[in-house]
């Protein structure tokens, strides 16, 4: 009990350090930028601010505090919910990012879902029957797919649906519902190659194990080997790939969003980018690492309920 | 036999195909039939034909010829990447592997928090602070890549950290970086070169995504990620803009992707034929 104690204790910790150093990194990125913040905020009224009022603004965004302190007490503001306010036009950061999350988060979620019914049954199919015609032709898309940039995908289907065919409206953001389809097309697509190729390795591999010659020299059907043992193992893995895919998805949407003019996370960070509106940026990256932390950690933490040599090593105290 | 023939055979096509992009990408400007900087306003939006063979763009310059200038950037920036990351990431993952404890525990704790920035949220923030321009696209990416190398060589290095080849060279006195350098390395250095290879087709897709995001350089210098993002602008009227240095991408891509795997099995299996 003890034992279990101490090493719930020393994961949290580790969790807490590991927190730290995710948002010290954003909170850093600021001072990455050629300019001083305070400057670049009175330049963008498009007057030459005089050195005094460059000193006056400095004071008053905290900046001449120690590096230390700026952090901390951005920390908690974060902790707060509050992201500071935009250096252009001084609106509240925090609002306009979530805003602009939720649209991200729905076309990640659509596109993973998209993405992973396709390549679950394709990998698997292709791991069973290794070198058929199928597996090769299988091989061979997902080949093509990922030697594409993801941006000339977008395009070409842009090209086809929106302007030869007219099935879809060219840019999203005037589209409502209708403007979601093409870029979680684009999204599913590159997520489904990759994750499909994941699969078929996974299961290729678990289809060498030695409990499966057992299971066929019982005279087990082929059908029940795969879904009732080969499956229920590879789960895991599996289940660590649609968490690990997730956070690519939510932190790689901005090329798709730009294209599509889709109003998400990246899109308005790449705007903010453009106009050098920093508070932005480090509240994206900050945002999307914590999201992407927390699913990551409950991945981790739901293994136990899939998986019993999981939870028996729990038990044991905690090795592993 | 006939297998590792036939596995070499096809790694010096893909080392010969390789060699031809490079050729490009140094000898592009001069090879190219017009001047890639060179505007024709009689010449604007002009679809492939015989004398432009992928066509001009909207200030009517060769859209072939400035595919061609654009080799160069595109290739030396993702072999430079590829570079950087893998002596940045080797040289911590062995270190790490090596000595253990503090060292690497550090270490470790520091690729943790780089892994928690998911896709290339870190790239694009570090590029868009830093400013567009090719070498801060450069940066952005070598400073997530290193942790891949990091990785995969400490895992390899704690492998054999404690065998007795490792333990005999420090009876005998040698020093850290001597055994670093003539016993850990050259045992890690195949797996390496497989990261670095299947690294090139990576790198090039996610230098050409900063590039097509206006991240990398700048007009009128011709990269093939930025000459799309332009040609997007075009795409009703005249795709082909945009379709040609997608191709360009495409096909180096491709390229890359098979040298990658084809070094990979011959490697896998020489290793495999001589163990």
């Amino acid at each position: 009990m003890k034992r279990n104690i101490s090493f719930v204790l020393s994961r949290l910790g580790g969790l807490l350090v590991l927190l730290a150093g995710v948002t010290f990194l954003s909170f850093s990125l600021m001072y990455l930028s050629p300019g001083d913040p305070a400057e670049a905020l009175l330049r963008a009224g498009g007057s030459m601010p005089s050195q005094e009022a460059i000193e006056e603004k400095r004071e008053e965004m905290g900046l001449n505090r120690p590096f230390l302190v700026q952090y901390g007490s951005w920390l908690l503001n974060f902790a707060k919910g509050d992201l500071g306010k935009s250096m252009i036009d001084g609106k509240d950061v925090t609002r306009q990012l979530l805003t602009a999350l939720k649209s991200s988060l729905a076309l990640s979620v659509l596109s993973l879902a998209c993405g992973v019914a396709v390549a679950l049954p394709v990998g698997v199919y292709a791991a069973v029957r290794k070198n058929s015609m199928f597996d090769r032709v299988a091989g061979f898309i997902i080949f093509l797919r990922m030697s594409m940039p993801v941006f000339m995908v977008g395009l070409g289907f842009l090209y086809l649906f929106a302007y030869r065919l007219r099935l879809v409206p060219i840019s999203s953001s005037m589209a409502g519902a209708a403007g979601i389809i093409l870029p979680v097309i684009t999204l599913a697509t590159g997520i489904c190659a990759k994750m499909a190729r994941q699969v078929r390795s996974m299961i290729s591999d678990e289809l060498k194990a030695s409990y499966v010659d057992g299971l066929r020299s019982r005279g087990i059907r082929e059908t029940r080997i795969l879904f009732a043992h080969v499956l229920k193992n590879a789960m895991l893995p599996i289940i660590t790939l649609i968490a690990l895919s997730f956070g690519e998805l939510l932190g790689g949407t901005a090329i798709t969003e730009t294209i599509f003019s889709f109003p998400g996370i990246g899109k308005l960070v790449m705007d903010a980018i453009h106009l050098r509106d920093y508070t932005i940026v480090q509240g994206f990256v900050v945002i999307v690492a914590v999201i992407f932390f927390l699913v990551y950690g409950f991945t981790e933490l739901s293994y136990g309920l899939f998986d019993p040599r999981v939870r028996a090593r729990k038990r044991e105290g905690g090795k592993g | 036999m006939r297998q590792k023939k036939r596995l070499r055979l096809r790694l010096v096509l893909y080392v010969v195909l390789t060699a031809g992009l490079l050729f490009v990408a140094v000898f592009g400007e001069d090879i190219a039939p017009h001047d890639p900087y060179e505007t024709d306003f009689m010449a604007i939006d002009t679809p492939p034909n015989r004398e432009f063979w992928l066509g001009t763009d909207n200030l009517g310059r060769c859209m072939f010829s400035r595919i061609l200038a654009g080799a160069g950037s595109s290739l030396l920036a993702t072999a430079a990447i590829v570079l950087a990351t893998a002596l940045i990431g080797t040289a911590l993952g062995v270190a790490a592997g090596y000595w253990g404890g503090c060292v690497d525990a550090v270490i470790q704790k520091l690729l943790l928090i780089i892994q928690s920035f998911p896709g290339q949220v870190m790239s694009i923030a570090v590029a868009g602070v830093l400013g567009a321009g090719l070498r801060n696209a450069v940066l952005a990416l070598v400073s997530i890549g290193w942790v891949t190398y990091a990785r995969m060589s400490r895992s390899a290095v704690m492998k054999i950290r404690n065998a007795n080849f490792i333990r005999a060279a420090r009876l005998c006195g040698q020093s850290a970086p001597e055994i670093i350098l003539w016993h850990v390395l050259p045992n890690i250095r195949n797996i390496l070169l497989i990261t670095m290879m299947t690294a090139l087709s990576t790198t090039m897709l996610l230098l050409s995504g900063l590039s097509f995001l206006g991240l990398s350089s700048k007009p009128p210098y011709p990269e093939w990620g930025f000459m799309m993002n332009e040609g997007r602008k075009v795409l009703m009227t005249a795709p082909w803009q945009a379709l040609a240095p997608g191709l360009a991408i495409f096909v180096t891509v491709v390229i890359l992707n098979r040298l990658g795997d084809s070094a990979r099995d011959y490697l896998e299996f020489m290793r495999d034929y001589n163990g």
